[in-house]
């Protein structure tokens, strides 16, 4: 019974039915996908591509592109398919573009696709393509890193640690907020700054000056899966601010007629909603160090630094203002999720009060209280021009 | 005769607590009671606790006999029909749990492998641990034990970093009703397969003594352990997000990270699962294989190992029979199926339990009588 037994030991337990060389996937790091003549135009970024052990001259792309054409992604897919020689494996997927055009026209069918899959791991970024085929910005090469996609990644990352502009936005995030209750979704964009055909040349990338690079840009703001149109540089901040997503902040405060330069860190924004009074309290606060000073201020003087303070406070009270435009008049898109902060706590007042959020949600009262301290001045005690 | 010791057999009884919470329970209590599931899990624990009393019960009684022969000794030919419908049930049961296992593995690791050489692979294995016995069992099982609490404390460790307590709210937001159907569920799941220890006489036990408070220990120890990884899945990924997908527990592992560089185990960590379904298969046709030996009076040594075989290549493979896909699965899984598995393992168990009470009140009424008689 026992030598009987070997045999399916033998057969079952040496290796994998999926069993794949690694010589023989095409590991896709990025996916643009964009829309041509109604049908869905996708594009997988090879990081494995052969050329790099052909040539090991420095600087040769290892990357490459394949794109195909369907009516749906999967169709698209297909047809990109059969013109690669490997097997694609998304497993190390990292960046996924979407087109603006089909961002405007609703995500659903892109987002049941990619979540379906069981090789992604759901935790790649989202990125919108702004002024540009999402297909183009995949193409982009760095001179400081191999892979575009890892370019952007890396640039999402750096960005949304130092800046307020970029939060870390994941596909699971992005589904999360479709699906969720009060809170519509926004996605960072991304587009190109100069000549997109010299970019994707990876002789240019000899030159000091990149010919075309990646940058991230402003948020996207949607209702729903749909694109509504896009928010400001301010805007996008003023999102992130009052979503508490944003933990450091650079802020530009005028002096005479020149620039203060603060950097607030610890950042927190709490949010308290009163139905009855229509009106929400953020308390938002930090501690703020002075960064470049370029005008005549006595900085030893204390009422000088609470000048500044009222200063950021002003000026983060107008990118408020700003953004309270623009999602409650504007758009008219809870992206703040002040309706999910009312599901959370008041479950029964939600339910009276969901189906007229959105008239709810532009007429309610956004009051702030900004607390920002300024606690270091960096290694000088004056400003150069006070010392002059 | 060698034995099985008390901490052994606590290791089978952790692992039949946990054997149906992926892709079964989990999947009902996030579709069904949303993030009050977590409510659902307390309020089985504790109703749980009702079956749990009635498996001991059995077990302490006659502690030199097993289950087949507790309930023939009791019912006489009656007991006959108990068991074989214990035993169907019971394999109805295990086959179902071993394709949710198959399901499990063809959707996350090997989508392009033929389901019928998953579902085999397992099978020497299974075949030779149940040929073994309780004791090797045991061992095999308190070594996946230390391995398994060791990717339950991975788990634990890297996710709690991300738990929004803000995604388990609001609670009880459509009423108790669903939740409490919901706890009754996971009772069906993940308590009664407990039933499937009244197979082991006490009497294999080492340190027996203390049988009784260690199941109490192990139940209540397994149950928070559920209820930890519900919560961490749940507030790791919102109700969202978790009612999304089918295996949210392995979703959420996906986000498993230790000091930056532990990352990417969830194929791994997800192991355990594939422990806890191979307890419960291994238990399940250990329990039919004892039947089988029991009511045919089987002796023959080698006749045994070959009708465990049989047993476990037809239980292994009925179960793609039974559902050919996962939307009807998923569906049975939440109407049909843990009436019929209340049926068989908790009714049922109750009666043998009654009948004991009554047999043991009629002998304590006439032994009274007698002695009185006699003064």
């Amino acid at each position: 019974m026992k030598k009987l037994l070997i045999i399916p030991i033998i057969i079952l337990l040496t290796g994998c039915w999926n069993y794949n060389e690694l010589n023989n996937l095409a590991i896709c790091t990025g996916i643009a996908i964009d829309k041509k003549d109604d049908k869905y135009e996708v594009t997988f970024l090879i990081s494995n591509a052969k050329k790099n052990d052909v040539s090991a001259k420095e600087g040769e792309a290892g990357t490459t592109t394949y794109s195909g054409i369907g009516d749906t992604l999967q169709d698209a897919v297909n047809d990109l398919q059969i013109k690669m020689p490997f097997e694609p494996y998304t497993g190390h997927l990292v960046v996924t573009i979407i087109s603006e055009d089909i961002a405007k026209e609703g995500l659903e069918n892109i987002l049941d696709y990619l979540a379906r899959d069981t090789e992604s791991r759901n935790f790649f970024y989202v990125l919108l393509s702004k002024d540009a085929k999402a297909k183009n910005i995949l193409e982009i090469i760095s001179p400081l890193q191999t892979f575009p996609s890892q370019t952007i990644a890396s640039d999402i990352e750096t960005s949304s640690a130092k800046t307020s502009l970029i939060y870390e936005i994941t596909y699971n995030d992005f589904i999360y907020t479709i699906l969720e209750q009060g809170i519509n979704p926004v996605l960072n964009s991304v587009t190109i700054i100069g000549d997109k055909n010299k970019g994707t040349d990876s002789k240019e990338l000899s030159d000091t000056i990149p010919k075309a690079t990646i940058k991230i840009d402003t948020l996207g703001v949607f209702k729903d899966d749909k694109l509504l149109g896009w928010a400001s540089k301010d805007q996008s901040k003023g999102i992130n601010l009052l979503s508490n997503n944003v933990q450091n902040f650079y802020i530009k405060t005028k002096c005479e007629d020149k620039y203060l330069m603060n950097y607030i860190e610890n950042m927190k924004t709490k949010t308290k909603i009163d139905l009855d009074k229509n009106k929400v309290y953020v308390d938002i606060s930090g501690t703020a160090t002075l960064l470049e000073v370029n005008c005549k201020l006595d900085l030893e003087n204390p009422q000088t630094i609470k000048d500044i303070e009222e200063n950021i406070k002003n000026e983060l009270n107008r990118i408020i203002d700003d953004t309270k435009k623009l999602v409650q008049k504007e758009y008219n898109t809870d992206v703040l999720g002040y309706g999910k902060i009312i599901h959370k706590k008041y479950p029964k007042k939600w339910k009276n009060i969901k189906n007229n959020w959105d008239e709810i949600f532009k007429n309610l009262d956004i009051e702030t209280n900004i607390n920002i301290k300024i606690e270091d001045q960096g290694t000088l005690i004056q400003t150069i021009k006070e010392a002059q | 005769m060698k034995k099985l010791s008390s901490l052994q057999f606590c290791a089978i009884e952790y692992f039949l607590i946990l054997a149906n919470n992926v892709g079964l329970t989990t999947y009902i209590l996030f579709n069904y009671a949303r993030q009050d599931g977590i409510i659902s899990i307390i309020l089985g624990t504790i109703i749980g606790l009702i079956p749990l009393s009635i498996y001991i019960k059995i077990i302490n009684t006659k502690p030199e006999l097993n289950l087949f022969e507790k309930i023939e000794d009791k019912f006489k030919k009656k007991g006959k029909i108990l068991n074989l419908l214990l035993t169907l049930g019971i394999s109805f049961f295990i086959a179902i749990n071993y394709n949710n296992l198959i399901d499990f593995i063809s959707s996350q690791y090997l989508s392009e492998t033929p389901q019928i050489i998953i579902a085999l692979a397992f099978l020497p294995a299974i075949i030779y641990l149940t040929q073994k016995g309780t004791t090797v069992i045991g061992r095999t099982i308190f070594i996946l034990l230390i391995i398994s609490s060791s990717f339950v404390l991975l788990t634990i460790l890297g996710l709690i970093w991300q738990i929004k307590i803000d995604n388990i709210l609001p609670i009880l937001e459509n009423g108790i009703i669903n939740p409490f159907i919901c706890s009754l569920i996971y009772v069906s799941y993940n308590i009664t397969p407990l039933f499937l220890l009244t197979i082991i006489p006490k009497n294999e036990i080492t340190d027996k003594e203390k049988l009784n408070k260690r199941i109490i220990l192990t139940y209540l120890i397994a149950n928070t352990i559920v209820l930890i990884i519900f919560f961490i899945t749940l507030s790791v990924l919102g109700t969202s997000l978790a009612n999304l997908y089918q295996y949210p527990e392995y979703d959420v592992l996906k986000k498993v990270s230790l000091i930056g560089f532990i990352e990417r185990t969830e194929s791994m960590i997800s192991l355990r699962w594939t422990f806890y379904v191979f307890t419960i298969t291994v238990i399940g046709i250990l329990f039919i294989s004892k039947y089988i030996k029991h009511t045919f009076k089987i002796k023959n040594e080698k006749t045994n190992k070959k009708i465990i075989s049989i047993i476990s290549l037809i239980i292994v493979l009925c179960g793609k029979f039974i559902f050919q896909n996962s939307s009807k699965f998923n569906k049975i899984t939440y109407d049909k199926l843990p009436i019929f598995i209340s049926i068989i393992m908790i009714l049922i168990p109750f009666i043998i339990t009654k009948k004991v009470k009554n047999k043991s009140l009629q002998h304590f009424i006439h032994n009274k009588s007698n002695s009185a008689h006699n003064d």
